[in-house]
């Protein structure tokens, strides 16, 4: 009945009103930030972390580093003045000691021929058994079966490894948790699918807005503490006549500051879900 | 059997007025008693101590057996849930916001009520107020008598011994005055109710015939029985203040 008391009031309506509009601002900014990111990390799928001559255990340093979520794994190899990267491939049928050739390659490598691959001072000689279009940019990929891969793996233990990220604006951050993991600075390997791939401007004015949004909504739900507790001082003491408690009384300024501060991140999140659901 | 009683008690405030002397007053079980005396006399003083809004500087209040002056401050709410208390300034007593039912019910929670409890009890006191059928209505659409009602109805909501009343038709044109009373009264008959009120309406406590406690400039100067006090005719409807009294009420 308290809590009722306190919610008929016309300055709690107001406060509460204000809250809820801010909030709401700060809750489609959000959704749109996340929006936007996702945006932005589908124009860079392609794009990655490149890690050169890493051996098994520098790899098991960095594997589980939040952020990374796909690595491709591979061989670092010189076919004539090329440097490509070998991975292993078995979902496409490939011979022993053949390879698939990527269009990229097309010009230099013919297929059906023997060609003498160089792998840590080793040389291999594998076939090229047909082109495929490599879809991503960047290192040249030729693909050899699981056997072949195998056999290649015991000529040398240092890998080179692509690691893809789930959020490519965090790739400075990752790229510098892998630096001081393993004393091995990534290749930042950055491709942008599409048009308008300039989003540093776009982020920097979503962090303001939340910044700003966040702020404006702390300074008013301060004010509004601070009229709420002038309001109860004269109500407080009619609580101890009638037999309230201190804690009582305290859990009753609790109760409202608290049940303020839920329902207006609730009615917030709901509106610019709503809002967000027509719009964005 | 004693109720209340008042043991050479002393009140003197920091500032240095003694708004009480060497006061000594037994109250019974169920006993009416007016407490009256001119502005700034003591009798607020003397009210407050029995709820425990100022402790003696000497002497002994003791309500029940229970001592209230020894009361530690964090245990004083434990006294107040067993008594009702009514002050003259029903405005802002009300919650303005909560309908009559809810301004008596919410004095309920404290003892930790269930809803299905306090029902009962919230109009079981609206009726005895004679406000049962106003459960619905907002402070701001009441008149002043009912207002006051509607504080009556929360002080006795918890079936209190005691009821302690300062000034309560203090605000009241003196026809509502008189109704308030008759409620008061018949709170004190039908339940046995003590009361303890403070007033400076002179023309109440003849009317009512209840025991009197006379206090002038912080002493209690009269103790007069049921039925015998008769207010002055010249100053009828007050005592004058006397000019060199405080007020400190």
């Amino acid at each position: 009945m308290i809590l009722k008391s306190f919610y008929r009031k016309s300055t709690t309506k107001n406060f509460f009103a204000i809250l809820v509009l801010i909030f709401t601002f700060f809750a489609i900014l959000i959704f749109s930030n996340k929006e936007y990111i996702l945006k932005v990390n589908k124009q860079y799928k392609n794009s990655a972390l490149i890690l050169e001559d890493i051996d098994e255990k520098e790899y098991e340093k960095i594997i589980n580093i939040s952020g990374i979520i796909e690595t491709v794994e591979g061989i670092k190899g010189v076919i004539g003045t090329r440097t490509v990267m070998i991975k292993m491939e078995d979902s496409v049928d490939i011979k022993n000691d053949n390879f698939l050739v990527p269009s990229s390659l097309q010009e230099i490598i013919n297929q059906n021929e023997v060609y003498a691959i160089i792998i840590d001072k080793e040389t291999v000689k594998l076939t090229a058994q047909e082109y495929y279009n490599q879809d991503t940019s960047g290192e040249d990929i030729i693909k050899v079966n699981k056997a072949t891969y195998q056999k290649l793996t015991k000529i040398v233990n240092k890998r080179i490894y692509f690691l893809f990220l789930d959020n490519w604006l965090l790739k400075d951050t990752i790229a510098n948790k892998i630096k001081s993991n393993i004393s091995v600075e990534p290749i930042i390997f950055e491709h942008c699918e599409g048009n308008n791939c300039n989003f540093n401007d776009v982020i920097l004015m979503f962090t303001i807005f939340k910044i700003l949004a966040i702020a404006i909504f702390l300074i008013i739900f301060v004010l509004s503490v601070v009229n709420l507790v002038n309001e109860d001082k004269e109500i407080n003491k009619l609580y101890k006549y009638l037999g309230f408690k201190s804690t009582q009384i305290y859990f009753i300024l609790i109760k409202k500051i608290g049940s303020l501060l839920i329902f207006t991140i609730i009615a917030g999140i709901i509106i610019a879900l709503i809002i967000s659901f027509i719009f964005i | 059997m004693k109720l209340i009683e008042l043991k050479k008690v002393s009140k003197t405030y920091p500032n240095g007025v003694t708004a009480l002397a060497d006061i000594s007053v037994p109250i019974n079980k169920g006993e009416f008693v007016f407490v009256i005396g001119a502005s700034g006399c003591g009798k607020s003083t003397f009210v407050k101590l029995l709820y425990r809004e100022e402790k003696p500087t000497t002497g002994t209040v003791t309500i029940g057996g229970l001592n209230v002056g020894k009361i530690k401050n964090g245990k004083v709410y434990k006294l107040r849930r067993k008594l009702g208390i009514v002050f003259q300034d029903y405005e802002i007593k009300l919650l303005t916001k909560l309908t009559v039912y809810e301004n008596v019910a919410f004095a309920l929670e404290c003892v930790g009520m269930t809803g299905k409890e306090i029902r009962p009890k919230v109009m079981k006191a609206l009726e005895r107020v004679g406000l049962k059928d106003k459960v619905r209505s907002f402070p701001n659409e009441l008149s002043g008598g009912e207002k006051q009602r509607v504080c009556i109805a929360r002080a006795i909501v918890n079936d209190p011994k005691i009821l302690i009343c300062d000034e309560p038709t203090g605000n009241l044109d003196p026809e509502t005055s008189q109704d308030i009373m008759r409620v008061i009264e018949n709170i004190n008959n039908e339940l046995g109710t003590t009361i303890i009120m403070a007033t400076h309406d002179l023309q109440i406590v003849d009317r009512m015939k209840k025991r009197v406690l006379i206090i002038q400039k912080g002493v209690l100067t009269d103790d007069i029985p049921p039925g015998q006090y008769k207010a002055p005719k010249k100053e009828k409807g007050e005592i004058k203040k006397d000019e060199s009294s405080k007020d400190i009420c």
